[in-house]
């Protein structure tokens, strides 16, 4: 038994400390583009969290003799396993650092709030109720999971989406400003240079006699704006990467979460004869559930694009989290424990 | 008229704002807590919005209740006949205007697609082959060509909203005519159902006869209930056995339109027989009542016992598993573990047997098949949209071609058999 804690307590270590590292190589990776070094030691860490994330649930299985979801601590290790392999397949299909640079620090406060927060006896894996043996149950909670991860990294990109978003739309309006910022350096520039005294109105004629005697027609305006319109262009780019993924995994994600709520109710009627009974945990699962049918809805048959449909789905993402932690936090949660528990009577 | 209030039934916007506002209640009724008495509201929401009390409020709105208020309910039905009008209005006709082979044949229909071609000649037969090995089928018009794939995702979404009607119409037989009853029933007794939990408004409750034969639970090595089990039989009107099985949590019994569940247990009392002297004894039934504990639970009960000289026992009980613990009642020491049939120490006591209750709850859901179904079907039509139904059109005449082509999911997909069709332009 002390082995078994040593080890147990070994992995737990080495989870955290790869995510950490993972976090921190692929932060650096993003300010420091032009260095391929840290992307790739980032990449190999968070390979490195995700495989011994799955070992050591493989090792819990094979331990205590049941699928490793039987509780909190372990949902949690799942949930971070199956997020890191979901943006690692999007990694590998898009050649995209972003997705790591989005989704570690999930899975960052996922591993943190399981291995620190939790209280070591909420870690041992426990033995299952009567209720809880099923295989309803089983495909209830690893389809919930399997959607959990896929909507946040969905939802994730549509926050990502409307931050860049908001920041393109102040470069744009501000170009202007900007401009006249760009000008007055310039004028000032030429003023110290050649100790004269020029104001806006002959700097915008002189420029006109310079445009019309180069041979290319290089004017001062259309070469700042030319700049500009190559940022804007990439960053609408990203934006419609973003759009187009953050669509794809939330309609991924979406099937698995029917059907996940399905098995739950399922086993709901099979265990104590309610399919439905309204607990905090179903509610939010409903609830999850009608705001990406709304969001899907609104994309397919609307046809709408962009940033209404992104916001939808970033209050998708405060529901998903909502669902999956904090229903434990409410009042009524004690009415599902008790269910499980079985002492309704 | 009639017609005009159908449609804007069908109206995809009002759809969503019935989805997002039925959200929005049903996360107010997870906050407030629900189906309390009026205390519990005067004494957790006492402050006052507009100098009236929030949680008179709260009453008006029916908060206490969402879940069967009537303006809840009323939300749940019209987001029913809204997708069954939308499925009527709009969605079977786009079915009809797709199986019959629809051809393009103006120019300006084929601006609007995302993937085209404008050469000057094509080789039909080897797009024909091209498109049969990709497995579309395709119909052919004087100098029109359509070929389509995957029809069955167009059906996905006509199934789905069928299958939530379906899921709303069994949740709302089961409220009218269902019912729901718990008993909690020492074994090898009789019983009807009497303790009716929940009820609709038609409900009809059978007068059945039950019998609980035996109850017994197993546990783990550390000590934990693995599962328990009530054999239990259903009886006639004369008392003889029509069936019987052995029930455990997670697996009912069905008789006809009735389920029986396992879901409680309890221990009711300890039998005892007194043997006064050689030759008679006298059965006792002692009493036991039930302690909760941090995270665990105990039975505890004592024997009586007027004369002062002898000694006086308290029982524990941890478990179901017939083992007894004796203390000490005067100094509350452990003395000894017993078990069924065993004496208890100089007192002619004799532990016969332990008296346990199983708790079944018995359910009749009149819904539960439409309901299944609907389930059913959702889940096999949340898969089939996953495939991508594509659309294929040729225009030509001698010296021109139009052609073009659209997909609702998978484009990449698309975008590489397009390649391949194109390959047949000239």
């Amino acid at each position: 038994m002390v082995s078994f804690n040593n080890y147990s307590n070994f992995f737990n270590n080495s989870i955290f400390l790869f995510s950490l590292l993972s976090n921190i190589f692929y932060a650096f990776s993003l300010n420091l583009k032009e260095v391929n070094f840290f992307g790739t030691i980032a990449k190999t860490i968070s390979r490195l969290t995700t495989l011994s994330i799955f070992f050591f649930l493989f090792s819990r299985w094979t331990q205590y003799g049941y699928f490793p979801l039987s509780n909190l601590y372990e949902s949690i290790l799942f949930l971070s396993c199956i997020l890191l392999f979901g943006y690692q397949v999007l990694e590998f299909q898009t050649q995209s650092s972003l997705f790591g640079i989005v989704v570690l620090p999930i899975v960052l406060f996922l591993i943190s709030f399981g291995e620190l927060t939790l209280p070591l006896e909420m870690q041992k894996s426990s033995a299952l109720v009567p209720a809880l043996q099923s295989n309803w149950l089983m495909m209830h909670v690893s389809l919930m999971m399997l959607s959990y991860a896929i909507l946040l990294i969905g939802s994730l990109l549509s926050i990502v989406y409307i931050g860049s978003w908001l920041l393109l739309d102040y470069y744009i309006k501000t170009t202007p400003k900007r401009y006249q910022g760009f000008q007055n350096h310039i004028i000032k520039s030429i003023n110290k240079k050649r100790n004269i005294n020029l104001t806006n109105n002959q700097f915008s004629e002189l420029c006109i006699i310079i445009a019309g005697q180069s041979p290319l027609n290089v004017n001062i305006k259309v070469m700042h704006m030319e700049e500009e319109r190559i940022l804007i262009d990439t960053n609408t780019k990203l934006l419609s990467f973003l759009d187009n993924w953050s669509y794809r995994a939330i309609s991924l994600g979406f099937p698995f979460l029917t059907i996940g709520i399905i098995a739950g109710a399922v086993w709901a009627n099979e265990a104590w004869g309610s399919y439905w009974s309204w607990d905090p945990k179903e509610t939010w699962a409903l609830i999850t559930w009608l705001i990406f049918a709304a969001y899907l809805h609104l994309r397919l048959i609307v046809g709408w694009k962009g940033q209404n449909p992104a916001i939808l789905a970033s209050i998708g993402f405060i529901v998903v989290w909502i669902c999956y932690l904090g229903v434990n936090f409410f009042g009524q949660v004690k009415a599902y424990i008790v269910m499980v528990g079985l002492h309704r009577l | 008229m009639i017609k005009y209030f159908f449609k804007s039934l069908a109206n995809l916007k009002l759809a969503i704002g019935i989805l997002l506002s039925i959200a929005i209640f049903i996360s107010i009724g997870s906050i407030i807590e629900q189906s309390k008495d009026i205390q519990f509201y005067q004494i957790n929401y006492p402050n006052t919005i507009f100098s009236i009390p929030f949680w008179k409020i709260l009453l008006i709105l029916g908060w206490n209740n969402i879940y069967n208020s009537w303006w809840f309910l009323l939300l749940l039905g019209l987001l029913g006949f809204s997708l069954a009008c939308c499925t009527i209005i709009q969605q079977l006709p786009t079915l009809k205007f797709s199986r019959r082979y629809y051809f393009y044949k103006q120019f300006n229909q084929y601006q609007k697609l995302n993937f085209k071609v404008n050469t000057n000649k094509v080789f039909l037969s080897h797009l024909s082959f091209t498109l049969i090995n990709e497995q579309y089928s395709f119909f052919q018009q004087s100098n029109n060509l359509y070929a389509y794939k995957g029809l069955i995702s167009r059906i996905g979404p006509i199934i789905v909203h069928l299958s939530i009607i379906c899921v709303l119409l069994g949740s709302t037989l089961g409220a009218l005519i269902g019912f729901n009853s718990q008993e909690l029933i020492p074994k090898t007794e009789i019983f009807h159902i009497q303790n009716i939990i929940t009820n609709g408004i038609c409900s009809l409750i059978p007068q059945k006869t039950f019998r609980i034969n035996d109850f017994w639970s197993i546990y783990k090595p550390q000590g934990l209930i693995k599962q328990f089990y009530t054999d239990i039989s259903f009886l006639n009107n004369y008392g003889s056995e029509i069936q019987r099985k052995t029930i455990s949590v997670n697996n009912p019994f069905l008789i006809r339109d009735l389920i029986i569940y396992q879901t409680d247990w309890r221990i009711s009392c300890l039998r005892l027989k007194y043997n006064m002297n050689e030759i008679s004894s006298i059965n006792l039934q002692l009493p036991i009542s039930k302690i909760n504990t941090i995270g665990k639970t105990y039975w505890i009960s004592a024997v009586p016992n007027k004369n002062k000289d002898l000694e006086n026992f308290i029982f524990l009980l941890k478990d179901n598993r017939g083992q007894i613990s004796l203390y000490n009642n005067n100094n509350g020491k452990f003395i000894k573990n017993i078990n069924i049939g065993d004496n208890i120490n100089q007192l002619n006591l004799n532990l016969v047997d332990v008296i346990n209750s199983t708790g079944i709850q018995i359910k009749s859901d009149p819904g539960i098949k439409l309901i299944y179904l609907g389930f059913f079907f959702l889940m096999v039509s949340s898969l089939v949209s996953y495939f991508s139904f594509s659309e294929f059109w040729v225009l030509y005449f001698p010296e021109k071609v139009m052609s073009g082509g659209k997909t609702n999911r998978a484009k990449v997909k698309f975008n590489i058999e397009f390649l391949k069709f194109k390959q047949s332009f000239f």
